[in-house]
């Protein structure tokens, strides 16, 4: 919270002094008097205390969850929740960059008294990915206007702009509980698997009977077993996963956390696990889980969690998280990679949402791999072909992608500007299930 | 100037915002209304606001994109407002009802121009001098006895309302632009100004009805002297 004087009534005193003088100068006592009120007009601004600002802030939606493109109209409620009047209340929403204001306007000023709110809309254009909005600025001036706070006031509020994703393609690293993942263990279940020689205790209904009697040998069906799978949506937002094809477009986090959004909504329809990962800012985690609290709880970690922010880091921030050595706790990807191995499970499965602008997150896919986690790369491409540097980073993002899949490991390379993941999502289904 | 810190965002028309800009425009004309009694006066000053009203119709003409039409409207409500000084000193019977007026009609011309605004780096120059020449006609009045005490207050009083509503309208417009709702606060802002305009003429009547007027000049010279000291008190 900043206070300001503003001095905007010192001219006054000159005036006073300036008429106080004629006055006396010319020996009129009715231009003297307007010396006094002159003075009175000085005293003014001294009459009035700083305001005191305590305001609690409230956004709405029209519509929750829009289309691209649709216009959504942002209803915002200030109630001031201090003691005294604020006699000119100046806001200023604070928009999220890539939206823009296409009707109305996100300033308003109020005079408020304690208790009361004040209630302004102003529309945006939607832009596909998850917009979460920046503090409201605030200036208070007292009713003279000389003194001046300004402070921000602030209240988590997204919006997600998404598409949805009909399937998740899941790789065969499943719990033990039946579910959906055909797996290509042999059991009961409903997809022809195998055939193989009678093991005392089969149950009779699996017994290949057409066999027995053509041949006279026991065989038993196996079908495909179907279980489910337990999900972690590994979103990279380390300092190099915020690229941006052009400055005024979203950077890479931002479309994988669309896209981990869209996976989530997918996955909690299922009766597979989902659990969430950040590495970043700091590390970020929720442990896999069914259930509708439980994916309340992903999309708050998703809202709020200081790693999901799609804001890049500045430069200082940048500078201390490249820092070799590890001094700083929060950008220490090294460790964080070592919290995650530690946390997942030896049944889960990882979807990690990556950009590939850096060698540290394919040294992390392998390594997950290599230590029997499944891991499935879904990978915004945010390159351009403009520069000689953007062309430079699409083949090193090309060669990554082909050591992954050396590895053995599914990449989805998805283009967030053209196509939609779930489309993506579905072409790469064949590959991977 | 205050209020940097929520500037800077593109997309916004920061103009003066219009409430306040009328209450100024309004609050001068008063002034000198007030001052001004006499049938030649007042013509001159239904000149001066009907060139206003002209400026200010080819302001927003101006502002709408018509730029040659709006800038030649915009001239032409200049000097129509300039010929009313014309009128004034031709039309008025004595030396006295020319000379309370009409430095005074060029104040209400300047705060129009400082709020439409015709030149926006200079938009609170524009204002403050509107004020301070409807301040020397206010003076130049009591010095030839024009106008009664409490008309004379009173201009004076609007005046000062005058100057904060241009001011005001300024800042709010840099800070929140055109397309916010602000009208609340500048009526508030306008009227607190207002209400204490009145309290403070009351207490100059007060002081008159003492007659401490009466004393010799010796003593109008202390009082000024001290009323000099407790202004620099309180602005230290």
């Amino acid at each position: 919270m900043t206070v300001r004087r503003t001095r905007r009534w010192r001219g006054i005193v000159a005036v006073a002094l300036f008429v106080g003088g004629v006055g006396v100068v010319a020996a009129r006592p009715l231009v003297l008097l307007l010396g006094v009120v002159g003075a009175a007009f000085a005293a003014y601004p001294h009459l009035t205390a700083t305001p005191e600002v305590r305001l609690d802030i409230e956004r709405r939606f029209g519509d929750d969850s829009p289309d691209d493109g649709d216009d959504v109209v942002v209803t915002v409620r200030v109630q001031n929740t201090g003691d005294s009047t604020l006699t000119d209340l100046r806001i200023v929403d604070g928009v999220p960059p890539m939206l823009t204001v296409s009707d109305g306007s996100p300033r308003h000023a109020a005079v408020l008294r304690p208790g009361k709110t004040t209630e302004f809309e102003y529309t945006v254009g939607a832009a596909r990915g998850r917009h979460r909005f920046e503090p409201a600025t605030v200036v208070a001036r007292d009713v003279a206007g000389t003194r001046e706070v300004e402070t921000t006031v602030d209240t988590e509020t997204e919006l997600a702009c998404t598409g949805t994703v009909p399937e998740v393609p899941l790789r065969q690293q499943t719990e033990q509980q039946s579910g959906r993942v055909i797996t290509d263990e042999g059991g009961s279940g409903i997809e022809f698997h195998q055939t193989r020689e009678y093991r005392h205790g089969d149950p009779m209904s699996r017994i290949d009977w057409k066999r027995h009697a053509k041949t006279g040998e026991l065989t038993t069906i196996e079908f495909r077993e179907e279980r489910t799978a337990s999900v972690v949506l590994l979103v990279d937002a380390t300092a190099d996963a915020y690229r941006a094809r052009r400055a005024d477009e979203q950077n890479a986090v931002a479309h994988s956390l669309a896209g981990a959004e869209q996976m989530l909504t997918a996955l909690s329809n299922t009766r597979n696990f989902v659990g969430l990962a950040g590495i970043g800012r700091e590390f970020a985690w929720l442990a896999p889980g069914t259930g509708p609290e439980h994916g309340d709880a992903a999309s708050t970690l998703l809202a709020t969690s200081p790693t999901f922010s799609t804001i890049p880091p500045s430069e200082s921030e940048r500078e201390s998280g490249s820092g070799k050595n590890g001094e700083n706790e929060e950008w220490d990807v090294q460790s964080q990679h070592a919290e995650l191995q530690r946390r997942l499970g030896s049944n889960a499965q990882v979807v990690l949402l990556t950009p590939l602008t850096s060698p540290d997150v394919l040294t992390m896919a392998l390594g997950l791999e290599a230590n029997g986690t499944r891991v499935t790369v879904v990978s915004p491409d945010v390159t351009n072909e403009e520069t000689v540097g953007g062309r430079l980073a699409a083949t090193e993002r090309e060669n990554r992608m082909r050591t992954l899949r050396e590895s053995r490991i599914p990449v989805v390379d998805w283009n967030p500007e053209t196509d939609r993941l779930g489309t993506e999502l579905l072409r790469a289904q064949e590959g991977v299930a | 100037m205050s209020g940097d810190g929520i500037s800077g965002v593109d997309g916004i028309t920061r103009h003066p915002t219009r409430v306040s800009s009328l209450v100024a425009v309004c609050a001068a004309v008063l002034a000198i209304a007030l001052l001004g009694t006499t049938s030649a006066q007042r013509l001159a000053l239904g000149v001066d606001v009907a060139g206003i009203a002209v400026l200010a119709l080819g302001g927003a003409a101006w502002h709408r994109g018509h730029r040659v039409v709006g800038g030649l409207v915009a001239l032409a409500g200049v000097g129509l407002s300039l010929a009313s000084v014309g009128v004034v000193v031709v039309r008025a019977e004595t030396v006295s009802q020319r000379v309370e007026i009409a430095p005074g009609l060029l104040g209400p011309l300047l705060v129009a121009c400082g709020v439409v605004p015709v030149w926006k780096r200079f938009s609170r120059t524009f204002v403050s001098l509107g004020a301070a020449f409807v301040v020397l006609t206010i003076c130049l009045s009591g010095l030839v006895r024009g106008a009664e005490m409490l008309p004379l207050l009173g201009a004076f009083a609007a005046t000062v309302v005058a100057w904060d509503a241009g001011e005001q309208a300024i800042n709010l417009g840099e800070q929140l632009g055109n397309e916010a709702r602000t009208w609340p606060v500048e009526v508030g802002h306008s009227g607190a100004t207002a209400v204490y305009g009145c309290v403070a003429v009351a207490a100059a009547v007060g002081f008159h009805d003492l007659d401490v007027t009466g004393v010799p000049l010796v003593g109008l010279f202390a009082l000024f002297g001290a009323a000099v000291l407790l202004l620099v008190g309180l602005y230290n």
